[in-house]
């Protein structure tokens, strides 16, 4: 159960506790994780952070890792390698190789229907002409097709079973300006359906395209959950400030990041923070969404460098 | 089984089942008549050896083009197969049909054999070729590239050749009929080509971190 400031209390599609991965060099360690059910939530964070990892972990293509999962809230990571109706309710698309290059776009469809109860190749056909899959919608070798036909490819196979949970990691990345406003449109209308219990969990780099489509954002740092929490709390936590030059040296300590020039400054503060700037002649915003996750990132980066001291939250 | 054929369906490419299913017996079956009938043992030349040195060889690039790569670890489609729980049954269903097509496509070539020599080491041939192969591929599906395959496939040839010579003077030095352990050479290696098979998917499948 996730509970929110205002006390409001949402059902979690995926929780997990004590995750941890060692690879060389980075350790995925997440305390607590959630997912809220009936919503679109953004992973975002660095190259590195973690995303794909902790996406592939989600989905089961990883299983050595550490820690407990839960998802629907009822069913344990053992669950879902043991009882077929967790993974034909998991949707997932990756980057990459996901498809072996020598399949064709309809061996996709058969192999597809070997592998889930709940695929429609009728569906599938049709969301492939929807994607415009393919330059003329032939069947083409997946090693012919581009990354955004590939990415297309993949959405198409996944909106074609009938799924409580989509994991979508990097989806936005190799599709053109016009398909990422169709793919929020697909994840809205996919949250749409089955009243409210689908939820959709997406790693991205492309925050600006993908805020209208977001209601719960993950921000992770390092391997690690930095910032948590809906769109809305998130704007009404942090506050976009500009200031004068002059007092950038004064401001820079209680903001979370900063962006300083000749003509003035511009910063994320912490709302219950931005007393501290009473002697500022500042002026606040709400900030975007892209603007928060920067800026929290940027902190973290700052920290990671040794930078730590000069600012705080 | 039926859900094992369906997934060989699956899995292969129409193109590859045409070369499987057509071309290649075709072309072999052509190229056996050609050799039985114009050579023989008198010439000096055992045209058993080089029909089956040369299906094994060709054996070995086509199995490249369609599953080189996938005895690798994280490789390729594996990560979508791993997101069903039917990925792992798909997948070595798919692989233990091809290996029976495969011991049917040397039988066959060996009983086509037959019907001219009169010989029944024709089999045991065709026997010895399908486990040289076997054991082959169980080695160039680590790798997603076509000069190993090229490679190893020049190799079967020899590897078939020294089997099958090996075969042959054994028999004729101890005076017995070895083809029973030309097929439980067979059935051993297929036996073995399958754990590994197994093994190499299930490791990228379902290997835990050692903690």
């Amino acid at each position: 159960m996730l509970e929110t400031q205002d006390g409001k209390e949402f059902e979690s599609v995926i929780e997990g506790r004590n995750l941890h991965k060692k690879f060389r060099g980075f350790a995925l360690d997440i305390d607590r994780l959630y997912v809220p059910q009936g919503f679109a939530t953004a992973l975002i964070g660095e190259n590195g952070a973690g995303k794909t990892t902790l996406l592939n972990i989600l989905a089961g293509i990883r299983l050595d890792y550490r820690g407990e999962l839960c998802y629907f809230g009822k069913y344990t990571a053992e669950d879902r390698e043991t009882n077929p109706v967790v993974k034909e309710n998991i949707g997932y698309t990756g980057p990459g190789n996901y498809y072996l290059p020598q399949w064709r776009v309809e061996q996709v469809g058969e192999i597809s229907e070997l592998l889930f109860d709940g695929f429609h190749r009728d569906r599938f056909e049709e969301w492939c002409g929807r994607l415009a899959v393919g330059p003329d919608g032939s069947n083409r070798k997946i090693s012919a097709l581009s990354d955004g036909n590939r990415m297309k490819l993949m959405i198409a196979g996944v909106m074609a079973r009938d799924t409580k949970l989509l994991l979508m990691d990097e989806p936005a990345s190799p599709l053109d300006p016009l398909m990422r406003d169709n793919l929020c449109g697909l994840i809205r209308e996919y949250l749409a359906q089955d009243e409210g219990n689908r939820s959709v969990l997406f790693s991205t780099h492309n925050v600006a395209d993908m805020e209208n489509v977001t209601d719960y954002v993950i921000i992770m740092e390092g391997g690690r959950i930095a910032e948590t929490g809906f769109v809305e709390e998130l704007k009404e936590k942090y506050v976009l400030v500009r200031g004068e030059p002059e007092f950038s040296e004064a401001a820079a300590p209680h903001l979370v990041s900063m962006n300083s020039g000749r003509y003035g400054f511009e910063g994320i503060c912490q709302a219950d923070r931005l007393d501290a700037l009473a002697g500022c002649k500042v002026s606040a915003e709400t900030p975007g969404l892209s603007q928060i996750c920067v800026a929290i990132m940027k902190k973290y980066s700052d920290l990671h460098a040794g930078r730590e001291g000069k600012r705080g939250m | 089984m039926r859900r094992a054929f369906r997934s060989y369906m699956a899995l292969t490419l129409k193109s590859y089942r045409i070369a499987v299913f057509v071309v290649r017996p075709l072309f072999m079956l052509a190229a056996a008549f050609i050799l039985m009938w114009t050579s023989g043992e008198k010439d000096g030349l055992y045209p058993e050896n080089l029909l089956f040195a040369f299906a094994a060889a060709g054996d070995v690039m086509l199995d490249g083009a369609l599953f080189g790569g996938i005895c690798q670890r994280g490789a390729a489609c594996l990560g979508y197969m791993r997101t069903s729980d039917r990925g792992m049954a798909v997948f070595s269903g798919g692989l233990l049909v091809d290996m029976l097509f495969r011991f049917l496509y040397y039988m066959l070539i060996g009983g086509w054999c037959f019907l001219f020599t009169g010989l029944s080491q024709d089999f045991a041939a065709a026997a010895l070729a399908y486990t040289a192969v076997t054991a082959t591929i169980c080695f160039t599906r680590h790798f997603d590239n076509w000069q190993v395959d090229l490679l190893c496939s020049a190799g079967i040839a020899i590897l078939f050749s020294v089997l099958y010579l090996t075969f042959g003077i054994l028999q004729n030095r101890l005076a017995v009929d070895l083809q029973p352990a030309a097929a439980v050479l067979c059935v051993t290696v297929s036996y073995a080509a399958a754990r590994h098979m197994s093994w190499c998917l299930k490791r990228s499948y379902y290997e835990k971190e050692s903690l």
